[in-house]
């Protein structure tokens, strides 16, 4: 379905006597009609998330910047989700990362095994959650941070508004990871996701996606990066040892 | 005006700076290169040990002499000391390292009306600094640094009487070189005397230029450029309240004042600064002292302001603020930067800007950048260090390790499957803190992963997640 983005153009011009469709294809042209199968950005701007079935999913993968929310438990791959575009985005831009508020020690032996540049991340341990707000918007206003992650769980209309346009100025992408899983579709968000624990990795489901309809699942399979967190997969020629510790 | 310099040669200067408790103990100092008395105290002269004498022979002459090694960076030190403390008196101070200061004194002999006024003062200055030192002035600088090398030890305001007394002297006391001195010796020149009845165009047709040029400035008649001692830049100001101030958003305004000083301070020096100190001194109350810091160097008040009112409010004053101290601790030279101008994407902020604001609001601990030390022990390979700060990786990383650790590990208390392991990890029996452990990574029934051990004494911890 076609849809007039800009209908006070046509009003401007009542002697306009040509056919609906050259009238669209005017528009079309003058990039004022906006197409839903369309994705907003063209494809080559985007940034690739690593796994295929998620830049699918994502329409090319994660957005340039803007506030991006996970919704997730602690610990089932969630970092291991954004470490492959992380990386990648270091590499081509060379800004910092920073990592904000993390609930538990940050370790950096995997962050550098996966191929970060530790010296080139910023790992910022606030004593407050407003603080940590405030840091977010310092290093994405910035414009020397590609991405900041933030942990946070309690976020209000008005912060993820600051962090929108501090995000959008500085063109990084805010991730914001929570775990509670209460419903926030009305919040400005650029992304909002949730994370499901799967077996072979990581179920997606997108609450909400500019420009996109809601809804829309996946799966990503971690099993080429991460094989050793992967569940085995059921095979019928295959007996599998099952350890089974009682705490 | 007639010139007139003064030259001041601290012949012991190292062995004067030396902390001596014990007067009876004699002391020594030896060139390590040619195994040489260079100086030697009171005690050590009254055995008979002589400045040129060979360590054997001093050794010989008193054996519990102590000995030191000559350190020209000591003695070039304790010159800028002595340099800022005579900078109190007089204006004009020319170093001469190691061992020589060189005042130009015709400037100031009007404010201290007289060169007996003038000689006073710095006798009294050096008087506190204990130290010793041989002294002459002259109409050239080369004259009295040559007169005071030779311990003249007077001040003679009249040139010819100077010159006169100078003019004795072998050419062997004079900074000619041994081969000038062999030259102009095989022509039956032994004295200054000798030297200066000859015309300079004629020393100029037989001699080289050196000579020349050092004969016309030991007679004040080339010019002989100086460059003076400067102080370090300080910039150190206060500033008395009109009121009181009780909360610390009222700052702002004096501060503000403060800080515009500074920077024209620093932009006259062309200079950044990277610490401050401001001192809020609070009525019948301990003064509140801040440090703010920029990363990066800065020198526009607005920046500092930014930076200063981040770090003002987290403090609470217990007293109202009757005056500030505004204190500039590091002064650095500006750095030259580049960025590539069609690189696009122009941020606000530099990365180290950006470090320095987060640190003057959260604290300087609160940033930080993790690192891996080359440890098996996986409280000992996480470590941070201070932000953006390189640091070489161990030559092994291991893929199976978890993102976020648990600061100390915890008992496993859930019921959790174990995926894969075991990885045994046996480390740390040479700093008394050794583990004995076989890791496992684990899940747990509601999907997160786990990294968890096992001890010696079969007892099971969880020590984090593959996030």
């Amino acid at each position: 379905m076609d849809f007039v983005n800009a209908p006070d153009c046509i009003c401007a011009q009542p002697q306009y006597t040509v056919y609906m469709n050259s009238i669209l294809m005017h528009l079309k042209n003058r990039r004022l009609i906006w197409q839903g199968h369309q994705s907003s950005d063209d494809q080559k701007h985007h940034w690739h998330s690593g796994f295929e079935p998620l830049d699918e999913l994502l329409h090319g993968g994660w957005p340039n910047d803007g506030v991006v929310l996970l919704q997730s438990d602690c610990g089932i791959g969630e970092l291991r989700l954004l470490l492959p575009a992380l990386q990648q985005r270091q590499q081509q831009q060379q800004r910092l990362l920073a990592l904000i508020a993390p609930p538990y020690q940050l370790n950096g032996e995997p962050l550098a095994a996966c191929g970060l540049d530790l010296s080139q991340i910023l790992l910022i341990q606030p004593a407050t959650s407003q603080q940590a707000l405030w840091s977010a918007e310092q290093c994405l206003k910035s414009g020397c941070c590609y991405a900041a992650l933030l942990w946070h769980d309690a976020l209000e209309i008005p912060q993820l508004k600051r962090l929108q346009l501090a995000a959008q100025q500085g063109q990084a992408v805010q991730f914001i990871l929570r775990q509670s899983s209460a419903l926030l579709n009305a919040l400005p968000l650029q992304l909002s996701l949730q994370l499901q624990a799967q077996p072979q990795g990581i179920g997606v489901t997108v609450h909400k996606q500019r420009g996109q309809r809601s809804g829309r699942q996946t799966m990503v399979n971690m099993q080429r990066h991460w094989p050793q967190l992967c569940m085995p997969q059921p095979a019928n020629n295959v007996v599998r040892l099952h350890q089974q510790k009682a705490g | 005006m007639t010139q007139l310099w003064l030259y001041l040669h601290f012949y012991q200067l190292q062995l004067d700076k030396l902390f001596v408790t014990d007067n009876s103990q004699a002391v020594a100092i030896v060139d390590p290169r040619q195994h040489q008395i260079v100086q030697r105290n009171e005690q050590a002269s009254q055995h008979g040990i002589e400045v040129g004498m060979g360590l054997a022979t001093a050794a010989l002459l008193h054996q519990d002499i102590q000995v030191i090694a000559y350190n020209n960076e000591q003695e070039q030190q304790a010159l800028q000391e002595i340099a800022s403390w005579l900078y109190l008196s007089t204006s004009d101070i020319s170093l001469y390292p190691p061992q020589g200061l060189l005042l130009r004194v015709h400037p100031m002999l009007m404010m201290y009306q007289g060169l007996d006024n003038y000689w006073l003062a710095i006798e009294q200055q050096l008087a506190r600094l204990n130290i010793h030192y041989h002294y002459a002035s002259g109409p050239s600088p080369l004259a009295a640094r040559m007169l005071a090398i030779n311990a003249h030890n007077q001040l003679c305001a009249d040139k010819q009487q100077a010159m006169q007394i100078l003019y004795e002297y072998p050419l062997s006391r004079s900074e000619l070189t041994a081969k000038q001195q062999e030259k102009l010796a095989r022509v039956g020149i032994r004295t200054l005397q000798d030297l200066i009845r000859l015309p300079l165009a004629d020393i100029a047709r037989r001699f080289d230029i050196d000579l020349v040029n050092y004969i016309g400035r030991l007679r004040g008649e080339l010019q002989h450029p100086q460059t003076f001692y400067l102080p370090p830049a300080r910039f150190e100001q206060q500033l008395p309240l009109l009121y009181e101030i009780e909360q610390t958003q009222y700052l702002q305004r004096p501060l503000q004042h403060l800080f515009t000083q500074l920077e024209q301070f620093l932009r006259w020096r062309d200079c950044y600064c990277t610490e401050l100190e401001l001192q809020l001194i609070q009525r019948d109350n301990a003064p509140v002292i801040l440090s703010v810091h920029s990363a990066q160097g800065d020198y526009l008040a607005a920046t500092w302001q930014k930076l200063t009112a981040l770090r003002l409010e987290n403090i609470q004053l217990t007293a109202p603020v009757t005056d500030l101290k505004l204190k500039a601790l590091h002064i650095t030279s500006k750095g030259s930067e580049v960025s590539d101008l069609f690189d696009g994407r122009q941020g606000v902020m530099r990365p180290l800007q950006l470090l320095s604001l987060l640190q003057a609001k959260l604290g300087r601990e609160a940033v930080s950048s993790p690192a891996v030390a080359d440890d098996f022990r996986p409280e000992r390979a996480c470590t941070y260090l201070p932000a953006l700060q390189q640091a070489d990786l161990p030559a092994q990383l291991h893929s199976q390790r978890p993102i976020l650790l648990l600061p100390k590990p915890q008992p496993l208390t859930d019921k959790v499957q174990v995926m894969y392991g075991p990885e045994r990890i046996c480390s740390g029996w040479w700093d008394e803190q050794p583990i004995l452990r076989d890791y496992f990574i684990a899940r747990s029934p509601d999907g997160r992963w786990c990294w968890i051990y096992r001890q010696a004494d079969q007892r099971w911890f969880l020590q984090g997640y593959f996030a």
